[in-house]
Formats: structure tokens, C-alpha cells, sequence
């Protein structure tokens, strides 16, 4: 097979250039890579989880290392919608990748809400609904945790906005196919599979924990199993469009998401240790698909074979 | 002030030099864009290994001396990750994010500059003190250690014209005590002009914040430098952010490094 491969995904009614993200709360609100990554080759910028009103977030220290990824318990610090509004989406809009605007409530009201005013935001091209940050008291895990919540956030976003809707799940559930099933139902356009995984670390010499906040989320390799776990099982159940995320940090991670089950990935964590990894694992992406004969991207999607 | 885009570069480590028991300079060669760098930024350095994932971010160090495109970083054996960086055989290559951060900021009109660093704070301002040097301005630089196995070498600030002060906990190098303890007796009795006195620090917090005390009243221009845990260094992240006294949120590595000491502390 010659010539370049279809790197064109769609995830519902969000058509991307190519499959790659950068996820929220990794990549600010993309200028503050401007100088570093080549902004324009990305899918799409998923931007800080954002609030109505501005939040502080936690205490430090907020991040702590750990074997082949971190904890954080960032809080969700971010400037608020109006700030977003004013300050952030100006420049964002006028950038060549989708726009992906992660939400953030303590209510449903709040989820329904912040939906509304961005609905109305020229240069927002999608929501990216989070229900599955650990590091919050209220909203949060609390409704990504139940089904029946986490439907209920996901059916006041879709009926407040015309625009795509995607839904971040977590992975501290026991059956995250349950939860998948009762969302997709609610006519979203696609899930994001993993938020982070609850997490602990101690500093034995103060006898103190690693983070302020105590518990934390953990992201990077380590929980790339349990997030292609998660993609398989979901893909293998229901017919909504998947987005895989945990610990990719190269070409080969993206491959394997996308042989679970995802049409598209977001990179995280490895942004941390390589500003570029989101557009450098392209080209990989790319000359894998050559080398095995396929002409678009989306013939890797569930393409695993499981049997003998 | 002109800022300097960071980038994101390949750079290759020239020379591992042992100062201290624990204390070493890595000089990397880099090129004019990082090493362009102004006093009082940083780089992020690593990953150690391109390939292993154990440590997995990397670290943020002050530039120690910078110059055409050579650049180097004093690196003390803190943990797993610097005992790991500390054991890579020169020549190797490491990926650098950098400049980073905003620099001091000393006024022209500074006509008394005096620079407190406390352990590895030293580099920052070893930095400092060598560029205002080399503009022929009058620096007095206290370095305070808790012996002087903990201290790096300082005699080429001094060729440069540097007036250097050393403080040793245990007395054994220069005089007994802490940086500030012995900047309080340099200051004793001395009457610096408001207007033209620039003092910056880089230590301890608790270290900091006695320079902070002691300053206060004096209506100086006080900067002090602060470290903190940080995954990305380029403001996305917020693992970095820190209340100020005033209440509101600063990120280390983009509002800071450096800040006017009445802004961190009350």
C-alpha cells in the first residue's frame, strides 16, 4: 500500500483530522505550548477541566512521581468560564485542532449550565464532560462512580448544548461497562476512556503523605493496562465511539488503544517528559498503517483478534 | 524585559565534576537559545533514559553559569532521581526544556546588591552575582552551608570581582552561623539607601522567610526565589501553583521562579 494513510476520525457528529489529543489537564489551555509543540499538526486540544466559577484547587505539594507515572491532586484549579471566555478561547479558536472544552460541576444544574453558555461559544467544536476527577469533594467521581448520576449529568449536558459531547469515565468502578452502557445511552457522541486511578504514596522518613490532599489520581505507563482493560471491555459491549487514554507514550501505546477498540487517543502524562510526544507520535501511527496494508486510520479500531 | 522562548532540545552532557561529597556541576553544551538564559531561570532535565519510564518526569534545576553555548547545573544526591542522573557517564545526551521561568529582575538603579543563598540556593545566584560582576557592578554574595563540605567552589566569583561571604553552621569555613545570621551582622549599622538596595534570595523557605523579617522594614527591593514540585515546567499542569500572601494563585515555573518577597511572604 502506497501513498499516505486516512488519518480522518469521526466520533459522532466530531470529525477530527487525525486521532491524536492532548488530554485535559495536561496541556493548560494550549498556549502555554505554543513555543514548544507544533500546535496545528494535533487532533484536538482538550483544555483544563473548567468551572463556572473560578476554583483555587488544592493544597501543595499537589504532584508526586511514582513508578512510570504520577500522582496529582491538582483539584481542578482553573480560572473559571468567564475567564475562559474573555482570556483563553480567543486564541484557541483561531488554532488549526478541534477545540474540546472539559466541563466540570458540583451539580448537575452546574454541568447543564456551563454546557449552555459554551453552546453559545464560537470556536468551541466539542465538551469533554468530566465526571471522574478524584481529586474533588463534591461532583467528581461522585457522579462518574454510579450510573444513574453519571446518566443523569450526561442527559442535562446533551439537552443544553447542540454541540458534540464526550463523557470521561473512571476507572474506580467495579463495572465501568454498566456506567458506558447507561451514558452512551443518553446520546453522546463518544467516551473517554480513563481518568485517573485513585492513588496513595507516603514519605516514609517525615512518616507524611506525598501529596496535600492525601489521595491522588494516578496517570502515566503504569495504568495503561487498566485503560485498554477498560476500552476493550466497552468496545466489546456497545457501539458508542471510544477515545483511549492512560499512560501512551509513544506510537505503539496509541496502536494498542486503538486494536482495543478506540478511534481516537489522548496523550497525557508523556507531554510531561516530552512536550512534543502528542504530534511525534504521528509520523509512527502513520508508517505503521503502511506496513500492514491499511489505508485509513479507523481499520485499526477493534481490529484485535481474539481468537486462535 | 526580553524573554527568551523556551525550547525543547537535546543536550549533551560534557562533564560530571565532583565539588562536594554530594555536591557536583554538570556542564551540558547546549546552544544560544538555552544557554542564552537570564539569572534566576531554570530547565527541566530529562527524562533520565529516553526509555525508562522509573523516574518518569523530569527535574527542575537553576542554571549554575551559562555561557556561549555551554550551560551547567549544580546537582546534589537528593533522591533515587538524582542519585540515577548523577551516574550518567559524561558524554551522554538528555533531553533539556529551557529557558524556564522569569529571572531576577534587579534595577538599574542598584547601587547595593546583595545576594543570600542557602545550600544549593548558591546556584541561582552564583549566576547572578557572575553577570552583574562582569557589567562592573558591586556584589556581595553570603553563602551559607551547614559545613563547608556542602560548598561548591567560589573563587572564580571572586577573580570576577565578587565579594564573598561564607556561612558555615558548624563553623568550619568562614564564619559561624546561618546566611542570614551573618547577613544581619554585615547589615548591622549600615544605613542602605531604599532606593538603590537590591537584595535576592535562594534557599530554605524557613531561610526566605528570616530574609523576609529582617528586610521588611527597610523598604528595600527584596526578591526571593522558590523551588516546588512541578511536572511540565510551562504553566499547564498547576502541580507547581502556590498561594501567596495576598491569596491568589502563582505558579512556580511561570509567575516565578522569582518574586518579590512581600508578595510570598507576610
Amino acid at each position: 500500500m502506497s501513498g499516505q494513510p486516512d488519518m480522518r476520525v469521526r466520533l459522532g457528529r466530531l470529525e477530527l483530522d487525525n486521532p491524536v489529543m492532548v488530554a485535559s489537564g495536561t496541556f493548560g489551555f494550549g498556549r502555554e505550548y505554543e513555543q514548544l509543540v507544533a500546535i496545528e499538526r494535533l487532533g484536538a486540544i482538550v483544555t483544563k477541566g473548567l468551572s463556572l466559577q473560578p476554583r483555587p484547587g488544592n493544597p501543595a505539594p499537589r504532584i508526586a512521581e511514582t513508578p512510570a507515572g504520577l500522582l496529582n491532586s491538582i483539584g481542578l484549579e482553573n480560572p473559571g468560564l468567564q475567564v475562559f471566555l474573555d482570556d483563553k478561547l480567543p486564541w484557541l479558536r483561531r488554532q488549526r485542532p478541534a477545540v474540546v472544552v472539559n466541563i466540570f460541576g458540583t451539580t448537575v444544574d452546574e454541568y447543564a449550565r456551563l454546557a449552555a453558555r459554551l453552546d453559545a461559544a464560537e470556536g468551541v467544536d466539542a465538551l469533554e464532560v468530566n465526571i471522574s476527577c478524584p481529586n474533588v469533594e463534591r461532583g467528581g467521581l461522585t457522579f462518574g462512580a454510579d450510573a444513574g448520576a453519571a446518566a443523569e449529568v450526561a442527559a442535562a449536558v446533551r439537552s443544553a448544548t447542540g454541540k458534540p459531547v464526550l463523557v470521561k469515565l473512571t476507572p474506580n468502578v467495579t463495572d465501568i461497562v454498566a456506567i458506558a452502557r447507561r451514558v452512551a445511552a443518553c446520546g453522546v457522541d463518544g467516551l473517554v476512556l480513563i481518568n485517573t486511578l485513585r492513588g496513595m504514596a507516603i514519605d516514609i522518613h517525615s512518616g507524611r503523605p506525598r501529596l496535600g490532599n492525601v489521595i491522588g489520581g494516578l496517570s502515566g505507563p503504569a495504568i495503561r493496562p487498566v485503560a485498554v482493560r477498560a476500552v476493550y471491555e466497552v468496545a466489546q459491549a456497545l457501539d458508542v465511539p471510544l477515545v483511549g487514554c492512560g499512560g501512551i507514550c509513544g506510537w505503539q501505546d496509541a496502536v494498542e488503544f486503538m486494536l482495543a477498540g478506540a478511534r481516537a487517543v489522548q496523550i497525557g502524562s508523556a507531554t510531561f517528559r516530552r512536550p512534543g510526544t502528542a504530534v511525534e507520535i504521528l509520523p509512527g501511527i502513520e508508517k505503521f498503517l503502511r506496513q500492514t496494508g491499511r489505508s485509513s486510520v479507523g481499520e485499526l479500531c477493534g481490529a484485535l483478534e481474539t481468537g486462535d | 524585559m526580553v524573554v527568551t522562548s523556551p525550547v525543547h532540545i537535546e543536550a549533551e552532557l560534557l562533564a560530571r565534576r565532583r565539588h562536594a561529597d554530594h555536591l557536583f556541576e554538570l556542564e551540558f553544551r547546549v546552544n544560544r537559545a538555552v544557554a542564552g538564559a537570564r539569572p534566576g531561570q531554570f530547565v527541566m532535565l530529562g527524562p533520565i533514559g529516553e526509555l525508562a519510564l522509573d523516574p518518569f518526569l523530569c527535574r527542575p534545576f537553576s542554571i549554575y553559569r551559562a555561557d556561549g553555548e555551554k550551560l551547567s547545573l549544580l546537582v546534589a544526591v537528593v533522591g533515587r532521581g538524582t542519585r540515577l542522573l548523577l551516574e550518567i557517564e559524561p558524554p551522554a545526551r538528555l533531553g533539556m526544556l529551557g529557558p524556564l521561568g522569569n529571572g531576577f529582575r534587579v534595577p538599574a538603579a542598584a547601587r547595593e546588591i546583595v545576594l543570600v543563598a542557602g545550600g544549593l540556593g548558591v546556584a541561582p545566584l552564583a549566576f547572578l552575582a557572575e553577570r552583574l560582576a562582569r557589567q562592573g557592578r558591586s556584589v556581595l554574595l553570603v553563602v551559607g552551608v551547614r559545613s563547608a563540605a556542602g560548598l561548591p567552589p567560589l573563587r572564580w566569583l571572586v577573580e570576577r570581582g565578587v565579594q564573598v561571604e561564607v556561612a558555615s553552621e558548624d563553623g568550619s569555613r568562614g564564619r559561624r552561623g546561618t546566611a542570614i545570621d551573618v547577613l544581619g551582622r554585615l547589615l548591622a549599622g549600615r544605613q542602605l539607601p531604599a532606593d538603590s538596595t537590591y537584595l535576592a534570595g535562594c534557599g530554605p523557605r524557613a531561610m526566605l522567610q528570616a530574609l523576609h523579617r529582617l528586610t521588611k522594614q527597610r523598604g528595600w527591593q527584596v526578591e526571593v526565589s522558590l523551588e516546588n514540585r512541578m511536572a511540565c515546567g510551562t504553566g499547564a499542569c498547576l502541580g507547581c501553583t502556590l498561594q501567596l500572601a495576598g491569596g491568589e494563585n502563582a505558579r512556580v515555573c511561570r509567575e516565578g521562579p522569582v518574586f518579590a518577597a512581600g508578595e510570598v511572604f507576610l
